[in-house]
């Protein structure tokens, strides 16, 4: 389904409160990028989790989102349940010998490559200027910008991927015509 | 229909509510009056939801809204022809502190209490449009208060803070008010004139970046103590904040009086001042820009902000506003 994926760790300008936490701490986020389409897939943050799982995490609620209609929030996906669905059925590689089946080629194939070149600059104005630059319904809620909750960080992380995916779809169908 | 009175001119919608909740003689504690929330059971969470982050200026489809219009026997397209605006950077409900004094007094002698605009609230009209005079900023505290608007009007007429905030008045001052307002003038004669509400959009976008590239530390040489006043947020322009959100998001938070200032620099990047015009301000800040080529030199002084400035600025370019409006342009954006 995805040929390259490529995760960006991110920084974010602001700090974010847990909910039953005493301070507001600073965290790392981990964005999945499509790097084929230029689309932000998944993302996970570092918000009581430790920062090695960030990826994996990432990857796991991917194929969550891949398997069912669910919408990325972040939840849920922590080393336990990492390892424990590498032991569900569904991801178990079959180690069975296969029988009366012709047996591929044994040439070397290169796979199709075609990627859309991104302009990584270009990518990252688009993609800082939809972190920080927030809706007025959004904004109409934050009382202090430097310091964030928990949901709402979750969903102004959400728009913001939602924001980017539209804007960098959009300039490429632009080029396309072009 | 029972008597309303009739909203003022640009008056916004918290205002009125609460004119007309005065004129019920409703004088509990809510935005909406707890009694008329508690009259109609919200059972719904979306309700309850709605109540916490409503905006009475600006929400218009809220339920609370049709609460209030059933209660008062307000029809809603009575409430939509006045208080339905076009979209425009705004400030949030949190930190909209700004008010014009004047207008509050002419409208106690009009209607008998003072009112608030709903212009007030947006970020690119720091300058009253009926007096031409920077708007004032209350304490931060204020904001949230059901009555804010009346709140206001008893702080500045006695508090000794306020009573300072008159320094404004003086003559250098006024100099700057009306540079500024001739800016906001000139921005809002080109948003109206444009042909679709999607460059409007980008016009908006267009001002509001040169407005908070100004308004960022490395041009605060520019600016006097007084346009920071000690009623904004503490960790405003705070160094240890992160450039990308005081960038986006200080504009809606910072004075009205920053906002003016920023405005008239604004003005002087885009021609719309000439340098003796400018010269004049130099009895109140030595410091001031005269040219294009002074603001220019403040802002080379960010690194990396003329790069982000011009993606911007880029981004909102139209027939209008654009790259080639601009005087005396960096050497590296030509």
């Amino acid at each position: 389904m995805y040929t390259y994926l490529t995760p960006i760790y991110f920084r974010p300008g602001y700090t974010v409160l847990k909910e039953g936490a005493r301070s507001a701490s600073s965290i790392t986020v981990c964005f999945v990028l499509d790097s084929k389409t230029g689309c932000i897939l998944t993302w996970s943050c570092s918000l009581g989790y430790p920062e090695v799982d960030l990826y994996a995490r990432a990857l796991l609620l991917l194929r969550h989102f891949c398997l069912s209609s669910a919408q990325p929030s972040g939840d849920g996906y922590d080393r336990g349940s990492f390892y424990n669905s590498l032991l569900t059925p569904r991801v178990q590689i079959k180690r069975i010998v296969e029988k009366d089946k012709l047996l591929p080629a044994l040439k070397w194939k290169t796979a199709p490559r075609k990627l859309t070149m991104l302009n990584e600059r270009i990518f990252l104005d688009c993609f800082l200027r939809n972190l920080y630059e927030w809706p007025f319904e959004i904004r109409n809620t934050i009382e202090n910008p430097y310091s964030l909750n928990e949901s709402l960080f979750k969903r102004l992380i959400t728009d913001s991927i939602n924001r980017t995916n539209d804007e960098w779809r959009n300039e490429e169908s632009t080029q396309k015509i072009n | 229909m029972p008597y309303i009175p009739e909203p003022i001119m640009g008056e916004s919608m918290s205002s009125w509510m609460f004119r007309v909740r005065i004129t019920k003689r409703n004088h509990t504690n809510s935005c909406l009056s707890e009694t008329v929330i508690r009259s109609v059971a919200l059972c719904s969470d979306s309700e309850r939801q709605a109540k916490l982050s409503f905006d009475p200026d600006f929400d218009l489809d809220s339920p609370l809204v049709g609460i209030f219009c059933r209660v008062y026997g307000v029809t809603m397209t009575y409430v939509a022809e006045y208080f339905r605006h076009e979209v425009q950077p705004t400030i949030s409900r949190l930190c909209a502190t700004a008010y014009c004094y004047e207008c509050m007094v002419s409208s106690v002698r009009t209607v008998g209490a003072p009112h608030s605009k709903v212009a007030w609230r947006y970020a690119l009209t720091p300058i009253c449009t009926t007096h031409g005079t920077v708007l004032y900023d209350a304490p931060i505290e204020f904001c949230g208060l059901y009555d804010i608007t009346r709140q206001i009007f008893r702080w500045h007429s006695t508090n000794p803070v306020a009573i300072r905030l008159k320094d404004r008045r003086s003559e250098p001052a006024e100099a700057l008010a009306s540079l500024a307002a001739r800016v906001q003038t000139s921005y809002m004669n080109i948003r109206e004139n444009a042909v679709s509400a999607a460059t409007q959009s980008k016009i908006d976008g267009y001002m509001l970046t040169l407005m908070r590239a100004l308004l960022m530390p490395c041009a605060h040489c520019f600016y006097v103590k007084r346009d920071f006043p000690a009623v904004l947020p503490k960790n405003c322009f705070s160094t240890d904040n992160s450039w990308y959100v005081s960038f986006y998001q200080e504009v809606f938070r910072t004075s009205a009086g920053a906002r003016a200032t920023s405005l008239f620099l604004a003005g002087i990047l885009l021609g719309w001042i000439n340098e003796e015009e400018a010269g004049e301000l130099r009895s109140i800040n030595h410091y001031m820009a005269c040219t294009p080529r002074h603001v220019w030199a403040a802002l080379k002084k960010d690194t990396g902000m003329l790069m982000w400035l011009k993606t911007e600025l880029s981004r909102n370019n139209t027939d209008y506003l654009s790259l080639s409006s601009l005087q005396e342009v960096p050497k590296q954006w030509r």
